[in-house]
C-alpha cells in the first residue's frame, strides 16, 4: 500500500494570471516510509499536501492511495477516504473548539462508526501525556498540548497515511521536539507512512528520506 | 492620534461589520421613527379638522340644558367678538322605521341653521347648506348619514319615527367632516332640526343629552380667546359639567384614542428596537473581539484607557449618527404601506409627514440604552492584558462585576425612560419593562438551564454521538459551548414570538370572555328609561312574557370632596405628561353617574369591606360601595369620606365596601352605589337589561319598546359584543403589524449573527470536511444548528407569550385563560420557515468552501 502521485499540476490565478505551482509531479511513498518535503516559501509545499490528502483537485496528474485513484472522486467519497486512511495535522493545530480534548480525538472514529472510541482515545491521549487534560477545551491548552491532541487526533482513525504541515511551526523549540520525537514514534509504532513538510532542516534530516520542492517539482 | 484618521481605517478594515451594525439599527431605529410619523400624521390630520370636529371658533356646552344665567356670563365675555351662534344637542335614541319594522340605536344630532361654520355635510348633490329656510327646520324632515340609511335599508321619502315624532327621510349625508374618525362609533348619526325637536319629546327630565352652544368668531378674536382665558372662565363657572371648548380641545379629544393605540404601537417597535441593540451588541462584540490584539499594542505603546475606550466608541458612535438619518429614510418607505393598511381597518386616511422630530427626546436614551449595553465589551478590550501579546494569545480583560452591574443598571434605566416615553405612562411603561425583563430572563434562564444540564449529561457520555447520531451530537455541543451566541439568538427570535403569541392568546382570551357568557349575557340593555315609566314597562314586559333584569336607577352627580379635601381638575387638556395624570385628572372634573342597591347583584364581588346590611355609618352620611379600579385610579380607600353633590344638594357617603365587577355581563353597574334612601328622591332615569331570547323575538321586542316607549334606547348586547369583537381584532391587527415588525427584524438580526457565525466558522466547516464529514452534512449541521435554537427560541417565545397573556387575562382583563396549542404551532413553523430564508442563502456557500483553506493559513 503507498501514496503515489503522478504528473501533479496545480496553478493558481491571481489578477488574471496563471502562477503554475506544480508542474509535472511525481512522488511515490512506501508504506511506513517517513519522507520531508522542504522548500521555500510559496514554493508549493502546502499545495501539494492538499492534492495529496484529497482537500484540493489538480489541474492534472493522478494520486493514488492503496490502489484507489482520488483523483475524479467526489467531495463525500474523498471525506469518506481521509476518514478511513488519512490523518492530517496541520500548523495552526486545528482542534474543533466546541469539542474537548478527547472529544476532538474521539470524533475521527465517530465520524467512520466505529464502536468504544472513547477506550481508544483516551488510550492515544494517555501516549501524548495528557490524561490529565482529557475534559479540557483547546482554549484552555497550550501550544504544545494542543498540538499533542491534534496528533493522537491525527492517529485516531489508524490511518495508512499521515501528512504533517509544519506541525512544529507554532511551537517553541523544547516543545517542537517533543511533539516530533513522539509523531515519529507514533508513526513507526503504528507502521503509518509520514509526508511531513517543513522548514527545519534537522527535522527534514530524521525522515527516511528528504525531497525538495522546486519549480513546481520535487528533487531529491 | 488622529481619530478621523482611525475612523477611516475602521471603515476600511471592518467595512461589512460597520454596515451590519448600521443596517440594524437601521431597522430598530426606523420602526420607532415610522410609529413617530403616523402619531404625527395622526395628530397634524387632526388638527388639521380641528375646527371641522367642533364646527366652530368656540363653544360652551354640558350634559345637561345651558342655564340661562350660564349663557348670559359666556356671551358677556365673548360678545365683542362673536359673528354668528347657533346650538347643537347630541343624544342618542331609537329609530324606527315603519316600512322596514326595524328600530336601532342611533345618534341623534339636533342643529339650528348655519351649522356648520366649519366643515362640510356632504350629499350627492354637494354641500348641504343649512340656512333658516332648509326643510330640515320647516317641514317633517330628518337626514340620515350614509350607514344609517344602510342600516333601516330606507330610501328618501321613507317614514321615520324618532321618539314621538314621525318624519321623512330627506336626504342622505356621505360624509360629516364634525364626525372625527367612525371607526369607533357604536351608531349612526342622523341629523334634525331643532325646530322639530319638541315633537320627539325625547328631552326630560333624566334623559342624558349634550347640549351646546357654537360660536363664530371674529378673526381678530385668536388673541382674546387663549388658554389662559379658558382657563380663567372654567374657573369662574366652577362646574364640572360645564365645558367650554376651542378647536384645539375638540382635536385633544378626537386624538385620545389615536394617541393611545398609537402608544401602544409604539411599545411594540420598542420591541424590534431592543432586538436591534441584542444585534448591535453581538456585532460589536464580535467586532471588538476581532481589535483585541490591534488595543492591546495601542495599550503597549501607551495609549492610555481612555483614549482606548474613544477609539473603539468614535465609530459605533458615527455609525449611530448615520443610521438617524437613514432610518428616516426606511420610516418614509414604510410611511404608504402601513397607511394603507391602517386606512384598510380603520379607514383613516393619514396625510404624508417629514421627519418625525417627536421622536428626539427618545434618541439620548435610545443612545444611552445602546452605549450601556455595549461598555462592559468596550471595557474587555480597554483591560485586554497587554503581557498576551508575548504570549502570542489574545484575552479579553476582565471587567469588574460592580461595573458591570452599573452599566446594566443604566441600561435598565434607559429602557425605562424610553417605555415611558412611548406609552406616556409609568404604569404601562413599566409593566413593559417587567414584561421584557421577565420574558428575557425566562428565555435565558431556560438557555442557561439547559446549558448546565446538557454539559452534566454530555460529560458522562462515552460518545459525541449519543441519541441523535454524530451530527446531533456536534451540533448540540456548538449549542451549549457556545452560550453567548445561543442566547443572544434566543433572545433576538424569542422576543419578537413572545409579542405574537401575546396578542393572539389575548385576542383568544378577551373572545372566550365574551362568547363563554353568551347565555348568561342579556339580550338587550336598556337606558333613558323615565322614572314614571318603570311601572308601564314592566306592566308590558310582563304581557309579553319577557322578565325585565336589574332595573337600575341612575342619578347625576360630581364628586366635591374625599375626606374634606377639595376634589377638583387641578390641569386642562393638553397638559398632562402621563396618561395616569389624564385619566385621574378627567374624572376630577367629570358628572358621574350614581345609582343606589340594597346589595351586591349578580356580575358583582365583594372584595373588600362590608355589604350594606352589615355597615355602620356616621349620622347624616350614607354607606355607599366603590368599583375596585375606579376607587385605585383616584386613590379613595375603605372608610373615606366622599362629599357629592346632586342639583346642588350636599350628599355625605361613606365607603363601606369595594367591590369587582364583571362588567362583560352586559347588565347595568356603576362605579358608584349608595346604599337605599338618600338618592331616592333624586331626578333620575333608569336603566334594565333584558334577558335572552331568540334572535327573532328580540328584533320584535326591540321595535315594539320602541314604538311604545320611543324615548327609551335599546342596544341589542349581542351586536354590541360583535362591534366590539370586530374593533378588538382590527386593532390588533394593526398592532400585530407591528409584532410582526419586531418579529422580523429578530430574524433580520439573526441572519446577520448566522453570517458572522458562519464567517467565523470557515475553520471548523474546512476542518470537519477534512476529518471526514461529508460537505453537505457539514452543511445541514450549521443549518440544523440554527434552525435548532429557532425552535427553541420560538417555541420558548410562544410559551413566554402565553403565560404572559395569561397573566393579563387574570390581573387586568379578570377572565380565564386560554391556550392555544395550534397558535403556538404556527409560530413556531412560522419563524422557522423564515429564518431558513437566511440559512439557505448562506448552505451554498458552506458545502462549497474548500478544506485546502486550512493549509494555506499562515
Amino acid at each position: 500500500m503507498s501514496l503515489q502521485a503522478k504528473e501533479l499540476s496545480k496553478a493558481h490565478h491571481q489578477a488574471g494570471n496563471r502562477i503554475a505551482v506544480l508542474e509535472g509531479l511525481s512522488l511515490d511513498v512506501k508504506p511506513g516510509e517517513t519522507v520531508a518535503i522542504v522548500g521555500k516559501s510559496g514554493s508549493g509545499k502546502s499545495t501539494l499536501l492538499s492534492l495529496l490528502g484529497g482537500l484540493d483537485h489538480p489541474d492534472a496528474g493522478e494520486i493514488w492511495l492503496a490502489g484507489e485513484k482520488l483523483t475524479g472522486l467526489g467531495e463525500t467519497a474523498l471525506a469518506r477516504m481521509r476518514a478511513r486512511r488519512m490523518g492530517i495535522i496541520f500548523q495552526q493545530f486545528q482542534l474543533v473548539q466546541t469539542l474537548t480534548a478527547l472529544e476532538n480525538v474521539m470524533l475521527p472514529a465517530e465520524i467512520l462508526g466505529d464502536k468504544d472510541v472513547r477506550a481508544q482515545a483516551e488510550k492515544l491521549l494517555a501516549s501524548v501525556g495528557l490524561t490529565s487534560r482529557q475534559h479540557h477545551f483547546p482554549n484552555q491548552l497550550s501550544g504544545g498540548e494542543q498540538q499533542r491532541v491534534a496528533i493522537a487526533r491525527a492517529l485516531a482513525g489508524s490511518p495508512q497515511v499521515l501528512l504533517a504541515d509544519e506541525p512544529t511551526g507554532n511551537l517553541d523549540v523544547e516543545t517542537g521536539l517533543y511533539v516530533m520525537d513522539m509523531l515519529f514514534a507514533l508513526a513507526r509504532e503504528k507502521g503509518t507512512s509520514l509526508v511531513l513538510v517543513t522548514h527545519d532542516p534537522e527535522m527534514a534530516r530524521r525522515c527516511s528520506r528528504v525531497l525538495r520542492l522546486e519549480k513546481g517539482s520535487l528533487q531529491a | 492620534m488622529n481619530k478621523f484618521l482611525w475612523l477611516r481605517r475602521e471603515w476600511q478594515r471592518y467595512r461589512a461589520s460597520h454596515l451590519l451594525i448600521t443596517a440594524t439599527m437601521v431597522l430598530g431605529l426606523g420602526g420607532v421613527f415610522l410609529i413617530e410619523r403616523l402619531k404625527e400624521a395622526f395628530l397634524s390630520s387632526v388638527r388639521s379638522q380641528e375646527r371641522e370636529l367642533l364646527s366652530s371658533d368656540l363653544s360652551l356646552g354640558a350634559r345637561r340644558p345651558l342655564k340661562t344665567e350660564e349663557i348670559e356670563r359666556f356671551e358677556k365675555a365673548t360678545k365683542d367678538y362673536a359673528e354668528a351662534s347657533y346650538r347643537v344637542i347630541d343624544m342618542s335614541s331609537m329609530l324606527y322605521a315603519p316600512g322596514q319594522e326595524a328600530a336601532r340605536l342611533v345618534e341623534v344630532r339636533v342643529v339650528e341653521p348655519g351649522f356648520p361654520f366649519y366643515g362640510s355635510l356632504l350629499t350627492a348633490d354637494g354641500n348641504l347648506k343649512l340656512t333658516a329656510d332648509h326643510p330640515l327646520f320647516n317641514e317633517n324632515c330628518i337626514w340620515l348619514h350614509e350607514e344609517a340609511t344602510r342600516l333601516f335599508d330606507v330610501k328618501v321619502g321613507d317614514e321615520l319615527r324618532l321618539g314621538e315624532g314621525t318624519f321623512r327621510h330627506c336626504g342622505t349625508v356621505l360624509k360629516d367632516s364634525t364626525q372625527g374618525f367612525r371607526g369607533f362609533a357604536l351608531a349612526p348619526r342622523v341629523y334634525l332640526g331643532r325646530s322639530r325637536l319638541a315633537d320627539t319629546q325625547l328631552v326630560g327630565e333624566g334623559t342624558i343629552a349634550s347640549h351646546a352652544l357654537h360660536y363664530k368668531l371674529r378673526s381678530d378674536a385668536a388673541k382674546t380667546f387663549t388658554t389662559e382665558w379658558k382657563d380663567a372662565l372654567v374657573k369662574e363657572f366652577d362646574d364640572p359639567a360645564i365645558r367650554i371648548q376651542r378647536p384645539s380641545d375638540t382635536s385633544e379629544q378626537t386624538a385620545r384614542s389615536g394617541k393611545l393605540f398609537g402608544d401602544y404601537l409604539q411599545l411594540a417597535s420598542l420591541v424590534a428596537l431592543i432586538l436591534a441593540v441584542v444585534g448591535t451588541f453581538y456585532l460589536f462584540r464580535t467586532l471588538v473581539h476581532r481589535r483585541l490584539k490591534d488595543i492591546a499594542i495601542l495599550r503597549a505603546l501607551g495609549v492610555a484607557p481612555g483614549e482606548a475606550r474613544k477609539l473603539l466608541l468614535l465609530p459605533l458612535a458615527t455609525d449611530f449618527l448615520v443610521a438617524i438619518p437613514l432610518a428616516g429614510l426606511f420610516s418614509a418607505a414604510l410611511f404608504p404601506i402601513v397607511t394603507g393598511v391602517l386606512d384598510q381597518l380603520f379607514g383613516t386616511q393619514l396625510p404624508p409627514t417629514g421627519f418625525p422630530w417627536s421622536v428626539w427626546p427618545a434618541l439620548p436614551l435610545i443612545f444611552t440604552l445602546v452605549m450601556a449595553i455595549l461598555m462592559p465589551s468596550v471595557e474587555e478590550a480597554v483591560r485586554v492584558p497587554v503581557m498576551a501579546l508575548l504570549q502570542d494569545q489574545e484575552r479579553v480583560g476582565m471587567v469588574p462585576w460592580r461595573q458591570a452591574g452599573l452599566w446594566g443598571l443604566l441600561a435598565l434605566v434607559s429602557l425605562s425612560g424610553l417605555a415611558i416615553w412611548a406609552a406616556h405612562s409609568w404604569k404601562i411603561g413599566g409593566l413593559f419593562v417587567a414584561g421584557i425583563l421577565l420574558a428575557t430572563l425566562t428565555l435565558a434562564g431556560f438557555t442557561l438551564l439547559a446549558r448546565w444540564v446538557g454539559e452534566k449529561v454530555l460529560r458522562r457520555s462515552g460518545h459525541i454521538s449519543g441519541i441523535f447520531g454524530l451530527m446531533g451530537g456536534l451540533v448540540i455541543r456548538r449549542l451549549l459551548r457556545r452560550p453567548m451566541t445561543t442566547l443572544l439568538t434566543v433572545i433576538a427570535l424569542g422576543l419578537g414570538s413572545v409579542l405574537i403569541s401575546l396578542l393572539g392568546h389575548l385576542e383568544l382570551s378577551i373572545g372566550q370572555e365574551f362568547s363563554l357568557e353568551s347565555q348568561d349575557r342579556p339580550a338587550l340593555f336598556m337606558f333613558d328609561i323615565q322614572d314614571e315609566q318603570t311601572e308601564k314597562l314592566k306592566d308590558f314586559l310582563a304581557e309579553t312574557k319577557v322578565p325585565l333584569q336589574a332595573l337600575s336607577p341612575m342619578v347625576r352627580g360630581k364628586l366635591v370632596s374625599v375626606n374634606d379635601q377639595a376634589f377638583k381638575k387641578d390641569k386642562q387638556e393638553g397638559m398632562f405628561q402621563t396618561r395616569e395624570e389624564e385619566n385621574e385628572s378627567r374624572f376630577r372634573q367629570r358628572m358621574m353617574n350614581l345609582s343606589w342597591a340594597s346589595g351586591l347583584n349578580p356580575s358583582e364581588t365583594l372584595e373588600e369591606g362590608v355589604d350594606f346590611a352589615d355597615a355602620k355609618v356616621p349620622d347624616g352620611e350614607v354607606a355607599l360601595s366603590l368599583e375596585k379600579r375606579f376607587a385605585q385610579r383616584l386613590g379613595i380607600e375603605l372608610d373615606d369620606q366622599l362629599t357629592f353633590e346632586v342639583l346642588g344638594v350636599p350628599l355625605i357617603g361613606r365607603v363601606v365596601n369595594v367591590r369587582s365587577v364583571k362588567w362583560t355581563s352586559f347588565r347595568p353597574n356603576f362605579f358608584i352605589t349608595f346604599a337605599p334612601g338618600a338618592l331616592e328622591d333624586a331626578p333620575k332615569s333608569w336603566l334594565a337589561a333584558i334577558g335572552q331570547m331568540p334572535a327573532q323575538e328580540k328584533v320584535k321586542l326591540q321595535n315594539q319598546i320602541s314604538r311604545k316607549f320611543p324615548n327609551i334606547s335599546s342596544i341589542d348586547v349581542g351586536q354590541l359584543v360583535t362591534r366590539m369583537m370586530e374593533l378588538f381584532t382590527r386593532l390588533k391587527k394593526a398592532l400585530q403589524l407591528m409584532a410582526l415588525f419586531a418579529f422580523l427584524v429578530g430574524v433580520v438580526v439573526v441572519g446577520a449573527m448566522a453570517q458572522d457565525q458562519v464567517l467565523r466558522r470557515q475553520n471548523e466547516v474546512m476542518l470537519e470536511k477534512t476529518l471526514g464529514i461529508s460537505p453537505w452534512r457539514v452543511t445541514l449541521m450549521v443549518l440544523g444548528e440554527f434552525l435548532g435554537l429557532a425552535f427553541v427560541a420560538f417555541t420558548l417565545g410562544g410559551l413566554a407569550g402565553a403565560g404572559l397573556a395569561a397573566v393579563l387575562t387574570v390581573v387586568v382583563f379578570e377572565g380565564n385563560v386560554i391556550w392555544s396549542a395550534s397558535l403556538l404551532l404556527s409560530i413556531t413553523l412560522g419563524g422557522m420557515i423564515l429564518v431558513s430564508i437566511p440559512l439557505l442563502l448562506m448552505a451554498k456557500k458552506i458545502f462549497t468552501w474548500r478544506p485546502a483553506g486550512l493549509l494555506q493559513q499562515p
